[in-house]
């Protein structure tokens, strides 16, 4: 009896002193390590900062909406700002011309005022169109290199979650796309925007039919080109998925139903305890993929801000030059408006292409 | 206001008196015809001139150069001048020297936009 009662409070003791706390939150910290997490951390543009938050973050939506919201507030004031100078000086110069209109009526002489006031405005917007050209080509560059570090990852821990070859198709998908994004953007749309500038100055100036067809006809070819690209990718991987989406989650039911049967009493919870880890990287991946498009949002919005309201104030003034001075001046405006919005569009269309790579890996279904 | 309407009373008057001085005496006429049209546009420049000002100093605000400003305004003013010159030459019947005025003007215009044609080709070249 006294031998039973030292043996018990010999196990008590030993029990007090040796047995370790369970920490299940530093598992998704390290779940999140292995996957590369710092690495997506240390890619993150110097512009896309947002006040130090991070991946295990994202899941909190109501902050995540607000930094978004408060870095848009700051950059709507300043865009709004830079719009209403460009504006205020087609506006001048509209209205310059019109006292020369008022002398030459339409159809008559050539109105060399009008003239003036073209390439003046073309002049005024050439600083404009440059520095805009400039901050489209670094956001875009920001993004691919954020993108390149986040799609790995991403694909990783869709991967781990289950999803093995629909992970490994996506992502050999975007990684494709993008670098098809990226060569198209800078050898063929990139340059058919400055020839849009020019033929539309040119065309305005010379007052040429000829050159309004061929700037008509550029519009729609970079229009073409980014829908053509943005298009394909989508389709790519929306059916490439379908197919690898379904082996994966036959493989993920089978291994557990396999696990279950094979081994006699463990076999279930064995399989029980493989789904939760299964369901908590799928938590991680879904906090990796908010954070990846919180950051695109981040990097894209100055950019959007700038060039929307740019595109919104010269469509304004133009129609503003179309009631005072001549045709070709509200039309010269019309045409700096056109090539804002295509350079807004080749910004966008390339976050809609990493939007959906990122979407598609976690949406990953694996079972 | 006033003085609005007291300039188009005496461009319309002398219009009148110079129809009926036309059939004795059209050199006379025509020298009338020139004397308001002048009177006419000075009135025209004071008021301009306050709205040129009004321009510039909006440009100012928008941080537009006033070298910009200035061409297109010498444009246009170069094209008002050549365009008044034409139709005293037409009015006299002599259109060859309308015609002159109106190459003079255009050829004046092109000259002063120069500088700012020259800015936008080294612009565009730069582009491409």
């Amino acid at each position: 009896m006294k031998n039973a009662l030292r043996i018990i409070l010999a196990a008590l003791v030993l029990t007090a002193f040796f047995t370790v706390a369970a920490h299940a939150g530093e598992i998704e910290n390290e779940q999140l390590e292995t996957l590369g997490g710092d690495m997506i951390s240390d890619a993150v543009p110097d512009s896309a900062q947002l006040d130090g938050m991070e991946i295990t973050d994202a899941l909190d939506s109501e902050n995540t909406f607000r930094s978004l919201f408060e870095r848009a507030k700051g950059g709507l004031t300043d865009a709004l700002l830079a719009g209403a100078k460009s504006a205020l000086a087609v506006v001048s110069v509209a209205a310059i011309c019109s006292l020369g209109g008022a002398i030459f009526p339409d159809g008559g002489e050539i109105n060399y005022a009008e003239l003036a006031g073209v390439i003046a405005i073309a002049s005024l917007s050439a600083a404009g169109f440059k520095s805009y050209i400039s901050e489209a080509q670094t956001v875009m560059s920001d993004m691919n290199a954020f993108s390149k570090a986040l799609l790995p990852t991403l694909a990783a821990a869709a991967s781990a979650s289950g999803a093995v070859t629909s992970s490994a198709v996506k992502f050999a998908a975007s990684a494709l796309f993008a670098d098809i994004f990226i060569t198209v953007t800078s050898d063929i749309v990139m340059p058919l925007i400055y020839a849009l500038f020019a033929v539309s100055v040119c065309s305005c100036a010379v007052g040429s039919a000829a050159l309004d067809k061929v700037a008509g006809a550029i519009k729609k070819a970079i229009k073409l080109i980014l829908t053509v690209i943005a298009l394909a990718f989508t389709v790519y991987v929306s059916l490439s998925g379908i197919v690898s989406e379904t082996a994966d989650a036959a493989a993920v039911k089978v291994t557990k139903s396999v696990v279950s049967s094979a081994l006699p009493v463990v076999g279930g919870m064995i399989s029980d305890a493989a789904g939760a880890v299964l369901a908590g990287i799928s938590t991680l991946k879904s906090a990796i993929g908010i954070f990846g498009v919180t950051v695109i949002c981040a990097t894209c919005i100055t950019p959007f801000l700038h060039l929307g309201a740019g595109f919104l104030i010269y469509k304004a003034a133009a129609m503003f030059a179309e009631c005072v001075a001549g045709a070709r001046v509200s039309k010269m405006t019309d045409a700096i408006a056109s090539v804002y919005a295509a350079i807004l569009g080749t910004i966008g269309a390339d976050a809609i292409v990493i939007f959906f790579a990122i979407i598609s890996l976690v949406r990953t279904v694996s079972g | 206001m006033e003085f609005l309407l007291k300039a188009m009373l005496l461009a319309g008057v002398s219009s009148v008196l110079g129809l009926a001085i036309k059939k004795n005496s059209p050199e006379i006429a025509m020298l009338l015809v020139i004397a308001a049209s002048c009177a006419v546009l000075a009135a025209a420049a004071s008021v301009i001139g306050r709205l040129a000002d009004f321009l510039r100093s909006l440009s100012d605000t928008a941080g537009v150069s006033a070298q910009s400003i200035s061409i297109v305004l010498k444009t246009v003013g170069i094209g008002i001048a050549a365009k008044i010159a034409s139709d005293v030459c037409r009015d006299a019947g002599h259109s060859a020297a309308a015609a002159s005025v109106e190459l003079l003007g255009s050829a004046a215009s092109l000259y002063v936009a120069l500088p700012l044609m020259q800015a936008v080709l080294k612009m565009i070249g730069s582009l491409i």
